[in-house]
């Protein structure tokens, strides 16, 4: 097998211009509505040019149709809600709870999930102010996260279908969100709010490693669990009540089994991520994989398929020792998924590699135990995630992460306005500082514009890179 | 509250087979952008700058739905060799077509995207796409092969050789698509649309079995290579199209932009497969009165609104430079008033 390399939007499109048409045509979504010519969704970057996506011209993407395949099946997620709508199908918006909802709503066969709050990349995949001036004028301005970019999409009812009911979770969610969901429950959508409840700490989890939980269960706190349950119970009743159906315990059994063998998937592919002499994946690949996890992007038998493809793939490549990036490129993990994908092509282009990463949705990531009560199970796996404790819980798990993909520093992406930025990204600091002994480069995230990333970012960027690497020839590796 | 969509978000729904806010409007506003530049349409077929400046320039003034980049459809004859005559008060005119006998096709060029004036159009669209590519879409116009061939050719000898000599118009037309190929992939990676140009394809020049064994072919080839990135391919034919409109939905394109053919007509034809765009008559723009064009306005929309699969509101062929502002209001006014352009 030679080494692989990242390549750009063109060399995509010339290769994918000679692929055979049965390779083109058969990534296909919503299979099981049968043959529909919109469903083949294989496509390169450049594809996505025309309609406004333009920061693709500037990355750099895996050039194995595997991954190719990851990446289009998350672009297509548009498209997918709308055809899905004109199908007859219930379409769901989810918000702020990623990766618990998602499996639940498996009760209702043929519900196509979807998460506004991951429009949180478009105005940077755009380049585009369009979504913020939106979501500005509904009166969410610069004080809340760029996740109010989805505010703007539902004001505008161009970047998915009016869904058939809005899930919100509140409480010890963010208030950033919270106000974002409050918007589109002001736009009239049928909506139904679950109140998460806040983790205490030190809760005991704490001391398990978060992905290898030593018995296969979070041991969360019982009282928690009742709780979550018994509000899982009720939102399935009334979200049966919106959507006409019956839940069905034997779809939402298999639909929490799914969940279960996509993040046992996604766990062996951030294994290799992080176990690899070269890194098997590029970051924005690896990311989107990651965010897999929350909802199969609305149509999870598709994304089960996916996401084995990846898997083979990083697999594959680890197994011959060849990656997409040199072996000597410097470990990272990242801290807060980064809006600005092109972040990760600078970091890779300066000699950097993200082995680990904490992205906020590890409530999405963690194995749903083995239990008799399918419920119990996402409410235990929800429990475990990083969202919903203090700062020093997720400071330890960034610590743990370090620890797990042996890395040499710690990048975090802030964003301006998070509620949660400002008060854990200097805990984050020290804790990776004081236990982990490694460097840490925290910056804001700058507003999206044409062009590159900003120079100041650009240039903190390469010189954290610069200085691992000098630090690895001083220090040796850590 | 709701928020009014980009033209950009417009068009996309329209592909998707979903109704957008409003009526998309996008008359072929392409030399007549250079006065709202204030710039020469001459100039503006050589320089990408300024056909990107007298774009935005004329869309800012009548906000519109929709870039063309297009200066003439001689532009990939040129690239193979055939000397075109500019001037500056209008677009270029073929001057010295690059085959004058049947062998001269063997020598034709495959033209990269750095030849003749392809360079005009591919800065232009990147100026558009760079700028305002997050909102409105960016269509750069390109002959397709049949219209091409006819530049290479020199018109009337092409469509004698139609008839007199149909192998060399095939092979005339088959180097003509081959030689499209690099300039549609370039527009692409630039960020724009490609569409397809036809006008010596209608049924007013060329007779439908000519435009079923020659134009018919290859057209649908770069349509199914657009295809194949997943793109929306727009396709234009000036002139009648009565004869061959089951021709133009077997083309594979997703929006027919046509010109002499009543609205109801097309819709009730080919309306289940393709999304339509027309047809004010650029001619009762320039020359009629404001009551004519207001009307003519309304007929479109009352007819094309109820295409199954969608209907943009749209000029027959380019808006004529020179043509009375006043003309030009009462086109926009009547989609102003069935909730198009504001
Ligand atoms: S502040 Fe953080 S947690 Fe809250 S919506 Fe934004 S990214 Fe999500």
């Amino acid at each position: 097998m030679s080494s692989p390399v990242r390549i750009d939007a063109t060399e995509w499109q010339r290769r994918f211009l000679d692929l055979a048409p049965e390779t083109r045509r058969e990534p296909r979504y919503l299979r099981h509505l049968g043959e529909r010519e919109w469903a083949h969704y294989l496509k390169p970057p450049s594809s996505y040019l025309p309609y406004g996506f333009r920061r693709l011209r500037r990355m750099r993407f895996d050039g194995d149709v595997r991954a190719l395949r990851l990446f289009s099946f998350a672009m297509e997620e548009t498209e997918r809600l709308f055809r899905a709508k004109q199908e007859g199908l219930p379409v769901v918006a989810l918000m702020g709870d990623y990766g618990a909802v998602a499996p639940l709503l498996g009760a209702f066969p043929g519900v196509v999930t979807f998460y506004p709050d991951f429009c949180y990349f478009t105005p940077f995949l755009a380049e585009s102010d369009v979504l913020l001036d939106r979501a500005e004028r509904l009166g969410i301005g610069e004080d809340t996260c760029y996740v109010r970019a989805a505010a703007g999409a539902f004001a505008a009812r161009a970047n998915w279908p009016d869904p058939d009911l809005v899930v919100v979770s509140t409480g010890a969610s963010c208030d950033d969100l919270a106000a974002t969901a409050q918007a589109a429950h002001d736009l009239g959508h049928p909506t139904l709010f679950l109140d998460i409840p806040c983790r205490k700490d030190p809760a005991p989890w704490l001391r398990v490693t978060r992905f290898e939980p030593a018995d296969g269960r979070p041991p969360v706190e019982a009282g928690l669990v009742d709780r979550l349950v018994a509000q899982y119970r009720e939102f399935l009743a009334r979200a049966g009540e919106v959507l006409g159906q019956r839940s069905d315990e034997v779809a939402l059994a298999a639909s929490v089994s799914r969940a279960r063998r996509m993040r046992r998937t996604i766990r062996e592919i951030r294994g290799h991520l992080a176990s690899a002499p070269a890194a098997p994946l590029p970051a924005y690949e690896a990311m989107l994989a990651e965010f897999a996890a929350t909802h199969g992007f609305g149509d999870p038998d598709e994304c089960e398929a996916v996401l084995a493809g990846v898997r083979d793939l990083v697999a594959e490549r680890a197994a011959a020792g060849v990656g997409v990036l040199p072996p000597d490129a410097a470990r990272v993990v990242w801290a807060t998924p980064p809006p600005d994908p092109l972040l990760f092509t600078l970091l890779e282009d300066a000699g950097g590699r993200v082995a680990g990463s904490e992205y906020l949705i590890a409530s999405a990531l963690t194995l749903p135990p083995d239990e008799p009560d399918p419920v119990v199970a996402v409410a235990r796996a929800f429990l475990a995630g990083s969202l919903l404790g203090s700062s020093a819980a997720r400071a330890k798990s960034v610590v743990a992460e370090v620890r797990r993909a042996n890395a040499e520093g710690v990048v975090i992406s802030n964003l301006f306005g998070s509620s949660h930025c400002g008060a854990e990204t200097p805990v984050i600091r020290r804790a990776v500082e004081e236990e982990c002994g490694l460097p840490v480069l925290s910056f804001d995230v700058p507003r999206p514009a044409p062009g590159g990333v900003a120079s100041q970012v650009k240039n903190r960027v390469e010189a954290f890179v610069e200085a691992l690497t000098q630090r690895r020839r001083t220090c040796g590796r850590p | 509250m709701r928020e009014a969509m980009t033209p950009l978000e417009r068009f996309a729904l329209l592909f998707m087979d979903e109704r957008p806010d409003r009526l998309i409007t996008a008359p072929f506003v392409t030399t007549a952008a250079a006065a709202f530049a204030g710039v020469s349409p001459g100039a503006c077929c050589r320089d990408g700058a300024l056909l990107a400046r007298a774009q935005i320039a004329a869309q800012e003034a009548l906000r519109h739905d929709a870039f063309f980049v297009f200066s003439d459809v001689a532009i990939v004859a040129e690239a193979m060799g055939s000397v075109l005559r500019f001037a500056e008060d209008r677009v270029p005119l073929l001057d010295v077509p690059v085959v004058r006998e049947a062998r001269d096709v063997d020598g034709l060029p495959l033209p990269g995207p750095d030849r003749g004036r392809f360079p005009v159009y591919l800065e232009a669209v990147r100026i558009l796409h760079e700028t305002r590519g997050d909102r409105v879409p960016v269509f750069c116009l390109v002959p397709a092969p049949f219209t091409t061939a006819a530049g290479l050719r020199g018109a009337e000898d092409f469509l004698v050789d139609t008839i007199a000599d149909p192998p060399l118009a095939e092979a005339l037309v088959l180097a003509a698509e081959r030689a499209t190929v690099p300039l549609l992939d370039a527009i692409v990676l630039a960020g724009g649309l490609p569409a397809l140009v036809d006008p010596l394809a209608s049924a007013s020049v060329a007779a439908p079995k000519t435009y079923r064994a020659l134009a018919l072919p290859g057209t649908r080839r770069l349509v199914e290579r657009l295809h194949r990135l997943d793109l929306d391919v727009l396709l234009h034919v000036c002139g009648e199209i009565t004869p061959i409109l089951e021709d133009l939905a077997a083309t594979g394109a997703d929006l027919l932009s046509f010109d002499r053919a009543g609205v109801a007509e097309v819709r009730d034809a080919v309306g289940d497969r393709m999304r339509l765009a027309g047809n004010v008559s650029p001619v009762t723009i320039l020359s009629r009165r404001a009551e004519e064009v207001l009307e003519e306005t309304r007929r479109a929309i009352r007819e094309g609104m109820g295409a199954p699969r969608g209907f943009v509101l749209s000029t027959g062929c380019e808006v004529p430079p020179g043509s009375p502002p006043e003309n030009l209001a009462a086109f926009y006014r009547a989609a102003a008033a069935a909730g198009g352009v504001p």
